[in-house]
């Protein structure tokens, strides 16, 4: 007898189990609606499917977060019958049902920019019902992010530098929203707005304990900024996953003060600016630092036994002088800093008191 | 036979650093709203064409081959073509006359970005505009003076151009367009979205006939926003429901202080007061 009842209550198990025990199914990136509904109910996804139960999670230990109908035990809320053992089919299909409570959903997904699985089916990525993770997530954010967004995890998994935005606190949604945005990529703000909202402090260190620069009180007290930096765009040179490179930097940047040319070294600098403007002896348009068509990027880049690189002169992000001339360079093992007087004139610029005496050049005809 | 448009374009704006007014000085171009003189360049598919078109907005898209940024500015260029279509702008890539022509139509072919190729003789515009990059898109408007410049970024690239764009064409004002360049923050959640899921879930308890529940449930919307009126409303719709006018009536009148329209407040303090 005691035998029978336990085969009988296998195979009631057995009966109730699909609705419950649906397997949530990723999308790759990209995926319409109609397609992560389709592999939903592909046999195939089931097998391939992220880990991730849709059923209640056991009450003890107690989950992380559940659901507040669930939680009063109102199954009738979303499901055909308030019987918790056979609450049935859910009453509406899709998000429809989530944003009769969830109302303010439906104004972020009328945003320019909206997450696919958000659009097709809630149940993508949160339980309805209790889950071992904040916010009803099926898994933690950077698991279930990364489990259709394979080529970010790769950059995650593989940085020499890792980006401590991606890797704590709330992960992914540190930047992204993963319902909708008014931002592409489902950014929360641009990338500027998002950086500086953390990188506004004088107490943050990288990995190795060095200090980062706290970038809010260096761009409020140095007006003249880097065109990226004024486009708010901090991607165009840094890989907010994280990188292979110090600072996150997406491509090469020297390090040093003093090197012979090679524009390998240069790889960040040249994914926007032209290389002929610096490898050109002569040009009257490549650069306007030129004294006539006598090319003084050359000049200073290509000296033999002591080509400056670009971080001599210039500062990433911003200065107090114009075109991004630094305010100093070390020089020499004594830690003295020499002072790059650079002015600029209606007909070109001129430097004084610095490496050099005072040398003026002329890009422009005088009036 | 070169030299006029030589000529031409080296009388083209001071090279002083003014940048967009929106933002701190980026110096890499010209001034803003410095006149552009129309020169005649050669075409990369063979004859000659002005830089410039009789339109509200020419844009200029500098770019050059073997740069993985000009590849992706043309093919976000390319959608934003569509949005635009019909409206007087015309578009132009210009390529430095440098450039191998073979690579650069394979270029604009695997792109898909529709717009004849001018062939920027020694660089001299791009000079004469004060250019330090690629790619970037120059803007001039119907007036013949530079309206703007956008060098590609990662993010938003072609909103911000299209949005440029419907600037100088005169579709969106001045703030219009400072909100698309800077977007408020995307934010959701917080405690009035909590409030109001509360609340949903409290009319949805009431409806299944649960009113305890629905008490329970409208009281906690109440504890994450006091100033929520339907939640008021609700409450006193509930309390209402259960003969307790006495405590319902004043509910009434918070919603109606908070909201004079609400409909379930007026009807709820309606039929409270004619029970009495």
């Amino acid at each position: 007898m005691m035998h029978i009842r336990g085969i009988f209550s296998i195979l009631l198990a057995l009966a109730i189990s699909p609705p419950l025990f649906a397997q949530t199914v990723q999308s790759k990136p990209g995926a319409t609606a109609a397609e992560v509904q389709a592999k939903r109910a592909s046999p195939a996804s089931a097998r391939t499917a992220s880990p991730g139960s849709l059923a209640p999670l056991p009450l003890k230990p107690a989950p992380a977060s559940s659901h507040a109908p669930f939680e009063a035990g109102d199954c009738k809320i979303c499901h055909q019958s308030a019987d918790p053992k056979q609450p049935g089919p859910v009453v509406k299909k899709g998000p429809t049902l989530c944003l009769e409570c969830h109302e303010e959903f439906a104004g972020v997904m009328k945003r320019p920019h909206t997450h696919a699985p958000a659009r097709g089916d809630c149940t993508s990525c949160h339980n309805p019902h209790n889950a071992n993770y904040r916010k009803l997530l099926l898994q933690e954010p950077r698991a279930l992010c990364t489990s259709c967004h394979d080529a970010i995890a790769k950059i995650v998994a593989n940085a020499a530098v890792p980006h401590k935005a991606v890797t704590s606190g709330a992960q992914c949604t540190n930047c992204h929203n993963p319902h909708g945005s008014t931002v592409e990529k489902l950014l929360v703000q641009l990338p500027f707005d998002l950086c500086a909202s953390c990188h506004n402090v004088d107490t943050m260190i990288d990995a190795k304990g060095k200090k980062l620069q706290n970038l809010k009180v260096w761009l409020d007290n140095n007006k003249n900024w880097h065109g990226p930096v004024a486009a708010k765009d901090c991607s165009s040179c840094h890989e907010p996953h994280g990188s292979a490179h110090f600072r996150l930097l997406k491509e090469d940047y020297p390090p040093e003060f003093y090197a012979p040319y090679d524009p390998r070294t240069y790889a960040l600098c040249f994914s926007c600016h032209q290389e002929s403007a610096f490898s050109t002896a002569q040009t009257s348009t490549l650069t306007s630092f030129r004294n006539g068509s006598t090319n003084l990027h050359f000049l200073h880049l290509q000296q033999s036994g002591r080509g400056r690189t670009c971080r001599a002169c210039h500062e990433v992000h911003a200065s107090k002088q114009d075109n991004h001339i630094r305010e100093g360079v070390p020089y020499g093992s004594g830690g003295w800093v020499l002072k790059l007087h650079y002015k600029k004139t209606a007909s070109g610029g001129s430097c004084e008191k610095t490496c050099h005496s005072e040398k003026t050049y002329v890009n422009k005809p005088a009036r | 036979m070169l030299f006029r448009p030589a000529l031409r374009l080296a009388l083209l704006l001071a090279l002083t650093a003014g940048a967009s007014s929106l933002h701190p000085a980026s110096a890499a171009h010209a001034a803003i709203g410095a006149e552009v003189s129309n020169a005649e360049m050669p075409l990369l598919e063979g004859g000659k064409a002005y830089a410039l078109g009789e339109v509200a907005a020419n844009v200029l898209v500098f770019f050059r081959p073997k740069q993985e940024r000009s590849l992706e500015a043309l093919r976000e260029l390319a959608q934003c073509q569509g949005g635009l279509s019909g409206k007087s702008v015309r578009w132009a890539a210009v390529v430095s006359d440098s450039a191998p022509a073979d690579e650069i139509a394979a270029i604009m072919r695997d792109t898909g970005f529709t717009a004849p190729v001018l062939v920027d003789r020694g660089d001299a515009l791009y000079g004469s505009l004060g250019l330090a990059l690629h790619p970037v898109v120059v803007l001039i408007g119907k007036d013949k003076r530079l309206a703007a410049f956008e060098p590609f970024r990662s993010v938003d690239f072609c909103t911000v151009v299209a949005a440029r764009i419907r600037h100088a064409l005169g579709e969106i004002s001045d703030a219009e367009l400072q909100e698309i360049l800077s977007p408020p923050k995307a934010t959701q959640g917080g405690s009035v979205q909590v409030a109001r899921r509360y609340r949903a879930f409290a009319e949805a308890l009431l409806k299944d006939q649960k009113a305890d529940k629905a008490l329970e449930m409208v009281r906690k919307s109440l504890d994450k926003d006091p100033l929520l009126a339907p939640a008021h409303a609700l409450l006193g719709k509930i309390l209402a429901t259960q003969g307790k006018c006495a405590d319902a009536i004043p509910a009434f009148s918070k919603a109606l202080e908070l909201d004079a329209e609400s409909a379930t407040a007026k009807e709820g303090l309606e039929g409270c007061k004619s029970v009495r």
